[in-house]
Parts: C-alpha cells; sequence; structure tokens
C-alpha cells in the first residue's frame, strides 16, 4: 500500500514537471504565432507615420526616484531625446535622502512653479512642483516618502496627457519603443487599456550617452542565465499570453496605460511588493467584471534595457520579493481562479500561471529530495524514474533554444559566438539556477508580510553607466 | 540651392539635441556646439546663415564669442539665446552685433519661428 503511495507521488512529481515543461512549449508555440503576426502588421503598417503624426497620442513618462542622485539626470536626458512626437517628463522625487532633486534643478534649470490640479488618486503630500525653464518639457514633483506606487500615482495626478508610462530610472529606453508601444493604442483606441514592453538585461552592452550603442552578452555566468530567462520570459511566453488575451503582468519598468482606466481601477497599490502586476489584474478584474471589451497587449518590439543583478546575494533577495510579490497577488485575486466570470483569465491564465509559477518549486524542490531519495531506497526504479527525470530537464532545456530562435528575429545577438554561449548557458540554466531559483521561491512562502521594502537592488545609475558624454564604458 | 546652414551653441546636450531635431525636420543644415571655445573657432573657420548661441556656457560667455567674431569681421547674423539676467544683457548683446535674443523660458517652436523670421528669403 505504502509501496504505491510512494510511486504514484514519484510519478505525480515527474509527470507535474513534464506537464510544466509542455506547457511552456505549448506557450512558445503561440508566441511563435503572435510574434509572425505582429511582425506582419508591423511591416505593413505605419510606425515611420506615427512618429511625426498628430494623431499618435501624447504620453507622460513617469519617472519615480527615490535616492537616485547618480543617475537621475542622466535618465532625464536620454528619456527627453527618445523619437515619440509629444512627451512630457514627470520625475517624481519620493523624499529621497540625497541630492536627487538638487540634481535636477541645477542641470535643467528648474524653477519652482504654482501648477493647480487636483488629485485623482491620494498620495502623500506633495512639497513643491518644478518645471524646466529649458525648452524641455519636464516636471519634477517633490513629495515626501510614500513608496514606489505611491510615487507614480502621483505623477498621474500631475501629468497632463492621456496616457502615461511609468518607468523606473535606471532603465535605457530604446529610440523608437514608445511609438511601438503607443501603436497599440492608435490601432484600437477604445479597447486598449495598457501595453506592456520587453524588458532585457543591460549587462554586457555598451551605453553611450544614455543610450545602448553596442548590444552584446553578459560575460559573467550569472548574467548570462539571466539574459537566456528574460528572453524566455519575453519571447516565449509573454507573445503567447498577450494573443490570447491573459497578459498577466506588465512590467513596472515598461508599462504604458490608459491614465482614465489606472484612476478608474483606483491607482497602484502601495502594499504590494509587485505593484506591476497586481495593477495587471485589477485592471482585468475590473473590466471582465462590468463586462466591458478592453486589451491588455505585449509589444515585443517596445525595448527597454536594465541591468540585472550581478552577484548571487542581490538576485537571490530580488527572486525572493518576486515570490512574495506573486503570494500576495494570489491572495488578493484568489476570487478569480476557475470563476467563469473572469473567462479567459479566470479559467486558463490565472490558475496555469498559479499552478505554474506558484507551485513549481515546492514541487519540484520536493521532487529533487524524493525521487533520489526513492531510488536510493529501491521504492522507486531508477531504470522509470530517470529516464522521466532527464526528459523532463531535457524538455526544459528544448524550450529555452525554442525561445532564442524566438528571440533571432530581433537580431540582437546574430554572431556565431554569441549564439553558441547563449545555447550553452539555455542548457546551463537548468543546471544550476534552476535549482537555486526554485530554493529562493520555496524560501520566500515563509515570511511577514508586513515588511515594507522600496527594492533591493543596489544602483550603480545610468549616470555611472554612461560616464561623461562620449565616453564609452562596458558594463557588467 | 543649399539648405540654410544654422549654427547651434548650446550646452545642455537636450535642449541642443531637440533644436537640432526641430530645425533639421523644418529643412535646415544644422551644426551643432557645446562650448564657447569650440564655437569660436567654428565660427572663425567656416560660414553660416544664421547662429543660435548661447549665453551660459563652458570655455567662453556667449557675449565674449560674439564680440571676437565681430572682432574678426564675421557677419553671420546671431541670435543670443539666454536670459537669467535683465535688460542690460540684453542690450548689450545687442549693442555687440547680434540680431535678436530669446529669452529663457523659451520654446524650441519659438525658436523655430524666430529662425524662419531671420531666414525669410533663404530657402526654405
Amino acid at each position: 500500500m505504502i509501496e504505491t503511495i510512494i510511486l504514484w507521488i514519484n510519478y505525480g512529481m515527474l509527470g507535474y514537471v513534464l506537464v510544466m515543461e509542455l506547457q511552456i512549449l505549448l506557450l512558445a508555440t503561440a508566441s511563435y504565432i503572435a510574434l509572425r503576426q505582429d511582425h506582419f502588421t508591423r511591416r505593413h503598417g505605419r510606425i515611420r507615420d506615427l512618429a511625426t503624426s498628430d494623431t499618435t497620442p501624447p504620453i507622460t513618462i513617469i519617472i519615480p526616484a527615490y535616492n537616485e542622485q547618480v543617475g537621475i539626470v542622466e535618465s532625464v536626458r536620454s528619456t527627453a531625446m527618445l523619437h515619440y512626437p509629444r512627451l512630457e517628463i514627470v520625475v517624481v522625487n519620493d523624499g529621497s535622502s540625497d541630492l536627487t532633486v538638487q540634481r535636477l534643478v541645477e542641470a535643467f534649470d528648474m524653477v519652482p512653479i504654482d501648477f493647480p490640479f487636483r488629485p485623482a488618486i491620494n498620495t502623500k503630500p506633495i512639497r513643491r512642483i518644478y518645471r524646466s525653464r529649458m525648452p524641455l518639457p519636464l516636471v519634477l514633483v517633490d513629495k515626501e516618502n510614500g513608496g514606489k506606487s505611491d510615487a507614480i500615482n502621483a505623477g498621474i495626478n500631475v501629468s497632463q496627457f492621456p496616457y502615461f508610462m511609468a518607468t523606473d530610472a535606471d532603465m535605457i529606453i530604446e529610440s523608437e519603443a514608445l511609438i511601438h508601444a503607443a501603436r497599440h493604442f492608435v490601432e484600437d483606441r477604445d479597447r486598449t487599456v495598457a501595453v506592456g514592453g520587453n524588458v532585457r538585461p543591460l549587462n554586457g552592452s555598451r551605453v553611450r550617452s544614455g543610450s545602448v550603442s553596442d548590444v552584446d552578452l553578459p560575460r559573467r555566468p550569472i548574467e548570462m542565465i539571466q539574459t537566456v530567462e528574460y528572453i524566455r520570459s519575453f519571447l516565449a511566453a509573454r507573445p503567447g499570453w498577450s494573443a490570447m488575451g491573459s497578459l498577466l503582468i506588465v512590467s513596472g519598468a515598461f508599462g504604458m496605460f490608459r491614465k482614465s482606466a489606472v484612476i478608474e481601477v483606483g491607482g497602484f497599490r502601495n502594499d504590494h511588493l509587485g505593484e506591476d502586476m497586481e495593477m495587471t489584474m485589477r485592471l482585468h478584474r475590473h473590466y471582465l467584471k462590468k463586462k466591458q471589451p478592453y486589451r491588455i497587449v505585449y509589444a515585443p518590439d517596445a525595448v527597454a534595457w536594465t541591468e540585472v543583478p550581478s552577484s548571487w546575494e542581490i538576485l537571490r533577495k530580488q527572486r525572493i520579493r518576486w515570490h512574495r510579490g506573486l503570494i500576495q497577488v494570489i491572495w488578493q485575486y484568489k476570487g478569480m481562479i476557475f470563476n467563469p466570470r473572469y473567462r479567459q483569465i479566470g479559467l486558463i491564465g490565472w490558475p496555469v500561471f498559479i499552478i505554474f509559477e506558484f507551485i513549481a518549486p515546492t514541487v519540484e524542490l520536493l521532487g529533487w529530495v524524493i525521487v533520489p531519495g526513492s531510488i536510493a531506497t529501491g521504492f522507486v526504479q531508477a531504470a522509470v524514474a530517470v529516464p522521466l527525470a532527464i526528459a523532463a530537464l531535457l524538455l526544459g532545456a528544448i524550450n529555452s533554444v525554442v525561445s532564442l530562435f524566438l528571440d533571432d528575429r530581433f537580431g540582437y545577438y546574430g554572431k556565431a559566438d554569441q549564439t553558441l554561449r547563449l545555447l550553452f548557458y539555455s542548457l546551463a540554466e537548468h543546471i544550476g539556477l534552476r535549482q537555486r531559483s526554485v530554493w529562493w521561491r520555496f524560501r520566500a512562502m515563509f515570511w511577514n508580510p508586513s515588511k515594507k521594502v522600496w527594492g533591493d537592488m543596489q544602483r550603480t545609475g545610468v549616470g555611472n553607466l554612461s560616464g561623461s558624454p562620449g565616453e564609452e564604458i562596458r558594463t557588467g | 540651392m543649399s539648405r540654410p546652414r544654422v549654427l547651434i551653441v548650446e550646452d545642455e546636450r537636450v535642449v541642443s539635441f531637440l533644436l537640432t531635431r526641430t530645425l533639421e525636420a523644418s529643412g535646415y543644415s544644422v551644426t551643432a556646439c557645446a562650448d564657447g571655445l569650440d564655437a569660436l573657432e567654428i565660427g572663425l573657420g567656416q560660414d553660416f546663415d544664421l547662429v543660435l548661441l548661447d549665453q551660459r556656457m563652458p570655455g567662453l560667455l556667449g557675449l565674449e564669442v560674439l564680440q571676437r567674431w565681430k572682432a574678426a569681421g564675421r557677419e553671420f547674423p546671431v541670435i543670443m539665446v539666454s536670459g537669467i539676467t535683465g535688460e542690460a544683457d540684453v542690450i548689450r548683446a545687442l549693442e555687440v552685433g547680434a540680431v535678436d535674443y530669446i529669452r529663457k523660458p523659451f520654446s524650441i517652436q519659438e525658436v523655430l519661428a524666430r529662425v524662419k523670421v531671420r531666414l525669410r528669403g533663404v530657402a526654405p
């Protein structure tokens, strides 16, 4: 009896991992179809026209800044130079204890202004609002500390345009990215409420005057593994989910929103670690509940680059934070699970996400312990279990390779040695990071949710990376 | 007829970039530099149909650059772009030989309009 139970537990675990990998492969196939269609639309669309057209929606870029004195000036510069017809930049200083405000005031000749506005979302008090005397559409909101979400909300209150994009001060946005993202608002103005961009690891690339001048792969294994991971998430998974109307995360690092929609659902929440996913889920729930047609889409060609952790310690903290954020969101939106009222999200997207993102670490971790244990104690025959485990790992590796293939059309890493390195790390990811990540995410489940975090990642700042104008520094 | 040549002397990279982009989109051929000494050298060596000259810059002040150009007999029209100070500076710049003065805060479109006025008769 016990033997049979143990046997089936083993098969259950191995089967689970196999199904998970199969699901990823299916998703990658859906992504492939979506990317092809998107590519077709893009080629026959009017991207060039959008760059100069009067119908292109004006966008407010909101940059929340907490102790960003190192990189904030360079970040504003590169944002102001993006290729887009009508932009407004709102930097929100979230009660920094450093010279973030002073740096901006000096660099851009900013002066305090009287700026009457009616706050649509409640935030911590605003101390002062500055405007640049240079011919730059730049506004600085100096407010008391309230967290990243609170800062974005203050930016929304002050913004003048009907669409906004929230980003991080250390993101490097590609010149055409805004146009690629805004295209979706133009194509379906009535229904589109949010567009998520494609976030890529910056490590290894050359940065010059606040923009990526030479894309290359990072050298350190820890960074390479993340590169492979990001490619899988942003190219093999998100296009597929997006095409199925089930994009559950619009990245906080690159998310463009219809302002009225975000205000309608009450703005970003401060009590969530993953405020970007929480907002995306809230929008889904809101519109599905109201039975109002809407779209939340992913734009793979809207690219922004960010530095990913280069030490295991910081990566560990980041992953634990992400997983805890996920737990909060799952708890918040548990009512949507298998609820037919929420259609494709309730029945497919959300349950699949929970089963394979949230539960996976526990099953996989137990699997690494129980399966070898069962083999050692003779409950399970190695001849059966080992091939299954290898099949699961192989399938995982195939998935990584498939996503590399999907990424190839973007042409960032075209050289032979780059392809080989990507291939190598696609396989290596499954022996190393995967297990560590599983352990971290398992550990993340035991915590005290009352702790508040603004973000543990140590910032070197875009200003640091780019050096003085014209100078080149290799990052990573 | 070739495109009118405009020299932009402005030390803030973003402003310089936005001015360049706008003027180029309007059909002008733009040279940009960010330093007073560079500006002096470029102005002594090349001819322009119009110069936009920032007053506050590293190297040399705009007014000093203008004085030296005039002393060297350079005759291209110069619009001073600046204005943290009062009317004395405006008058001084006009006396030295600037054809116009744009005060802060100004908009890119305003600059474009003034450039067009100055270059009326010169294509585009």
